[in-house]
């Protein structure tokens, strides 16, 4: 990322407006800015474009991928080399306008912008750069809700959620039975998952099966996102379910099921089914113990965080009848 | 580039792609010429497929309410996405005297409510 290309859209004609508009949120989307700042951007370009065509008939948008400080954004600028701006101040109130337009046009550009710069000299043309940073947030966000079966003071579900710059596991382990036994075992998992991260799911299911021979064993599933490539590789044994939630509306299918095979690690290791799905930002991934009814109203998963989608299946989907845990975490994904 | 259905009283004007200022123009005159054409007393407009609305849009927009309701046929802009909409907030644009409503369905009634059926007079009468 912050490779210092940037994109330079003529604005000629009318067509252009839209051209420079769809590039802008394209760029922004791979940056990471979600889609109400993309569509803020596109917003911009389009005001700042129109004002090229309606007050020096031509020039240019020029788009670029920033970073600064660990921050990134995108940085935006108008040229052209029009009569210029007579009065830079005037042009940035609210209501003024000498298109006969809402004069909306700037102001709403700089409400937007970190940063907002206008120099223009009559004669020479105008230059309006913009830019605006993304919002620092952790690449993965994860939130979890759990609850002991009625009358047992310990779960026998557990979790594991460990996040590296480049690479993350999330775990779901349910410890067969319920009570002190059932929590040990699913703790033994946990250490034992603990100990070999990073490594391949099917790795550490296997290390697991290895270490719990003489327990009663656990179901687990497992999922390891990889930052670089925008991947999640996941796994299931035994009866904890997993849905991929894709954050994009427009995503078909909207969700993805993780494929479970019947089976104790412990006991009885099937042959797994690893699969690996590509990831976009604001993907959300849950994993539930078979005490949780894994559903939920489609827009929760994109407009709730993890935790309040974690929280909301659990009082949602709570059976009551045995240990519960709902594990969800969203990929946000970006350059490290 | 914007079909345009006739629909009882009602024109209905889907958006299907991002519109460049003259297709918006031209949508705003040929809806204002169909609604005299067709003596609709409702238009719903469709902007689900929009991908921005700035101030351009939204200043064609207001004008097109205006003008139909002047020739007495009220407008509904339906389909605003949520990003959208968050950005019209933040960028300080508003549809102010601009009806709108979630989506088509919900644009069809509340015509419904705002115009009286065409035929309900004449039948209380026979009463």
């Amino acid at each position: 990322m912050a490779s210092n290309g940037e994109t330079r859209i003529a604005v000629d004609s009318e067509p252009d407006l839209i051209v420079a508009r769809q590039k802008g949120r394209a760029l922004a989307a791979e940056i990471g800015f979600d889609s109400t700042d993309q569509t803020l951007i596109a917003t911009a370009i389009s005001e700042l474009s129109r004002n090229i065509r309606l007050y020096a008939k031509r020039g240019e948008i020029v788009l670029c991928a920033i970073a600064e400080n660990g921050r990134r954004g995108i940085a935006l600028e108008a040229r052209d080399e029009g009569p210029g701006i007579a009065d830079v101040t005037r042009a940035l109130e609210p209501g003024f306008s000498t298109s006969g337009g809402l004069g909306l046009g700037l102001p709403g550009v700089r409400r937007l912008a970190d940063e907002f710069e206008v120099v223009s000299n009559a004669g020479t043309g105008t230059r309006v750069s913009v830019k605006k940073w993304l919002v620092h947030r952790p690449w993965l966000e994860s939130g979890v809700a759990g609850s002991a079966l009625p009358g047992q003071r310990e779960s026998g579900d557990a979790h594991v959620v460990w996040c590296q710059p480049e690479a993350a596991v999330v775990a779901v382990v349910d410890g067969l039975g319920h009570g002190s036994e059932a929590t040990r075992v699913a703790a033994l998992a946990v250490a034992t998952i603990d100990a070999a991260t990073p490594a391949a799911p099917a790795t550490m299911i296997q290390l697991c099966h290895d270490r719990l021979r003489t327990t009663r064993g656990v179901v687990m599933s497992m999922a390891a996102f990889d930052r670089a490539s925008s991947t999640m590789t996941w796994v299931g044994v035994g009866n904890v379910a997993g849905v991929l939630l894709r954050g994009d509306h427009h995503a078909s299918p909207s969700e993805e099921h993780l494929l479970l095979r019947g089976g104790v690690i412990g006991a009885v290791l099937p042959n797994l089914y690893v699969a690996t799905l590509p990831v976009a930002p604001g993907d959300t991934l849950v994993f539930a113990t078979d005490g949780v009814r894994l559903e939920l109203p489609s827009d929760l998963a994109r407009r709730a965080s993890p935790q309040q989608i974690a929280n909301q299946l659990l009082a949602l989907g709570g059976r009551g009848t045995d240990d519960a845990l709902v594990v969800a975490v969203r990929f946000w994904g970006g350059a490290a | 580039m914007v079909p345009i259905l006739k629909h009882g009283q009602y024109l209905i004007a889907t958006v299907q792609a991002a519109l460049s200022d003259s297709d918006l123009l031209e949508l705003r005159d040929q809806l204002v010429a169909q609604v005299g054409q067709y003596r609709a007393r409702g238009v719903i407009l469709d902007v689900t497929a929009l991908d921005v609305m700035d101030s351009f849009a939204v200043r064609t927009l207001r004008t097109l309410a205006q003008v139909t309701r002047l020739r007495g046929a009220e407008t509904v802009i339906v389909g605003i996405a949520p990003e959208v909409a968050m950005s019209m907030v933040e960028l300080g644009m508003t549809l102010d005297g601009v009806s709108t409503a979630l989506d088509l369905e919900e644009g069809l009634a509340m015509l419904g409510q705002s115009l009286p059926p065409p035929l309900a007079g004449s039948r209380s009468r026979g009463k």
